[in-house]
């Protein structure tokens, strides 16, 4: 046992702790499911980000930028901070408007339609349980890479904490404790990324020597040897994966559930402004630190352990710890989100339970049995878990995003167009996914899983949309989106959120400098 | 060519508070006639 170890352990004692704690405050199914509906900016945001970064970005993302890949992965979290914003105006505030418990619930009401609602609550199913099993792989990986402890009593150990959490406390034990974690990893984040600059030299000094080392480490193109042989085909293939993070930040359940959270509209369109700030600068901090390790160490391993060698071998020991623990924060906020979104499904979705006290019952043994089941399953999955991630990112992206879209844009679709493009789009993109998988086939980037399920979606949309007629009770429910509650016309509110959104005016010309001086501009010095 | 990624990231947000922004004040301006003219009527 050393001290990472115990730092991880104090942190997950904590977090058990804060369960209970919160758990006092939950009186009723809305409190648990859906924090009571009165999460300020603050809880949104940091649960939002909260969610989002799990191991897959300290591991998975941190292993790309090591291995050549930073240019790219640049790309894509650029487009996932825009999908936050889209998100939130065109799909967000009118999920929150809906009052509806879960997202299924809501495209149930929406299309009038009861296998709708069961089919996005099982794709939303596979695809939590398949990001579940990446992050408890990815903390599996974590703390025994850390501690020599053996790795299944190490993510038996991350699940025990998470369920706890969530089983207790609910939703509102989420969000207060995503919060905390937010707060956590990126403090460590910010403090980690200097600390290594700082080690290597200052900032400038460590670009010139990783680029020294390898100037197409942080090049435009990402290194050619690592994945596709030309820079125009990374950045095709970093659009591509840049849009389908887009999409699943705009409508991923386990991003707008949050909205369903929030206090009001102007709390969902404003947290979307401060997520994307924070989601860019820890995407940036993380990929920049993970290529600096090159300064250290060119050729480790593991690409995925990047960050945790630098906490272990780079860093002082106390801001290792603080960094690893941030890492587990991020994996266990990621997991309590998804436990909480199961349970609320099954006893939402599923059940349809009336009765408030049966309702927090059935979805407190829903969360037990789903750790079950992903404690089972991720002790036979191999730790791949950058593409494991990737697999659920994308099939949510290509089943849910057009029918999303369509419900509350499009006067047109209907419960069959609906069901048929969700449908399609789901197996459209899993079966290619499988079939890559198995045969081990490398496709064209017009046949990638995303583009295939996307094409499937909207070609069912279309069809099962042009062979029936929207019913009145459609009408209706597509009508009800767009009658604004009176609550929602404070002038106050709506000049704050105003400002607010003026961020993303803000947040472009941060982007512009911090890529100017913190990349582009010492890059460009050092390749001369 | 990494001034023009950087260019585009950049335009790529903007752009983005450019549609975001427009559609909100739009909105705004029509939850604040649609109060108004509702008051007018009682």
């Amino acid at each position: 046992m050393n001290i990472y170890f115990i730092g991880m352990v104090i942190s997950m004692i904590i977090y058990v702790i804060l369960g209970f704690v919160i758990s006092k405050g939950v009186k009723s199914a809305n409190d648990f499911y859906v924090a009571g509906r009165q999460a300020p900016t603050i809880l949104i945001v940091g649960s939002l980000v909260a969610s989002y970064c799990s191991t897959g970005m300290f591991m998975g993302d941190a292993g790309e930028a090591y291995s050549g890949f930073f240019a790219p992965m640049l790309m894509v979290a650029i487009f996932q901070i825009v999908g936050y914003v889209y998100g939130t105006v065109f799909f967000g505030r009118y999920l929150r408007r809906s009052e509806a418990v879960t997202i299924p619930e809501f495209f149930g009401k929406r299309f009038d339609s009861r296998a709708i609602r069961i089919l996005s609550m099982a794709t939303a199913m596979v695809t939590l349980i398949v990001y579940m099993l990446s992050i408890m792989q990815g903390i599996g990986t974590l703390m025994s890479t850390v501690t020599g402890v053996d790795y299944n009593l190490c993510i038996f150990l991350a699940l025990i904490t998470f369920t706890l959490l969530t089983i207790t406390s609910g939703s509102k034990g989420v969000l207060i404790t995503d919060t905390i974690m937010f707060g956590i990893f990126t403090l460590a984040t910010v403090a980690a990324v200097f600390a290594i600059a700082g080690k290597a030299g200052g900032w400038t000094q460590a670009i010139q020597t990783v680029t020294q080392q390898n100037p197409a480490l942080l090049s435009w193109s990402g290194d050619l040897s690592y994945f596709y042989p030309t820079g125009g085909q990374n950045m095709l293939w970093a659009l591509l994966y840049g849009v389908v993070w887009m999409s699943v930040c705009m409508v991923g359940p386990w991003q707008s559930s949050r909205y369903l959270m929030a206090k009001n509209e102007h709390v969902v369109i404003r947290s979307s402004v401060w997520s994307a700030f924070g989601i860019f600068l820890l995407q940036f901090l993380i990929a920049i630190a993970a290529v600096m390790v090159h300064a250290f160490s060119p050729e480790l391993e593991s690409a995925s352990e990047v960050l945790i060698w630098a906490s272990m071998n780079v860093m002082p020991t106390l801001l290792g710890v603080v960094l690893l623990t941030g890492v587990l924060a991020a994996g266990i906020s990621s997991a309590t989100t998804f436990l909480s979104l199961i349970g609320s499904s099954v006893a939402n979705d599923i059940c349809e339970i009336e009765d408030d006290k049966k309702k927090i019952r059935v979805g407190r043994y829903a969360i037990a049995g789903a750790a079950v089941i992903v404690m089972v399953l991720a002790y036979y999955q191999p730790p791949a878990i950058f593409w494991i991630m990737y697999l659920g990112a994308t099939v949510i992206a290509c089943s849910w995003f057009p029918v999303s879209l369509a419900s509350v844009w499009s006067k047109r679709v209907t419960k069959t167009g609906a069901f048929c493009g969700m449908l399609m789009g789901f197996i459209g993109c899993a079966s290619m996914k499988v079939y890559t998988s198995v045969s081990g086939a490398s496709l064209p980037l017009y046949l990638d899983p995303f583009v295939v399920g996307l094409a499937a979606n909207l070609l069912g949309m279309i069809i099962g949309s042009a062979l029936t007629k929207v019913t009145p009770a459609e009408n209706q429910a597509r009508e009800a989106l767009f009658r604004v509650p009176g609550s929602e016309c404070d002038l106050g509110e709506m000049r704050r959120t105003k400002r607010n959104m003026l961020g993303v005016f803000l947040l472009a010309v941060f982007i512009l400098v911090v890529l100017l001086t913190m990349w582009t501009i010492p890059y460009l010095r050092a390749i001369q | 060519m990494q001034i023009i990624q950087v260019a585009f990231v950049v335009l790529w947000v903007a752009l983005a508070g450019v549609v975001c922004y427009g559609k909100i004040v739009r909105d705004f301006a029509q939850y604040q006639q649609n109060n108004t003219e509702g008051g007018e009527n009682q």
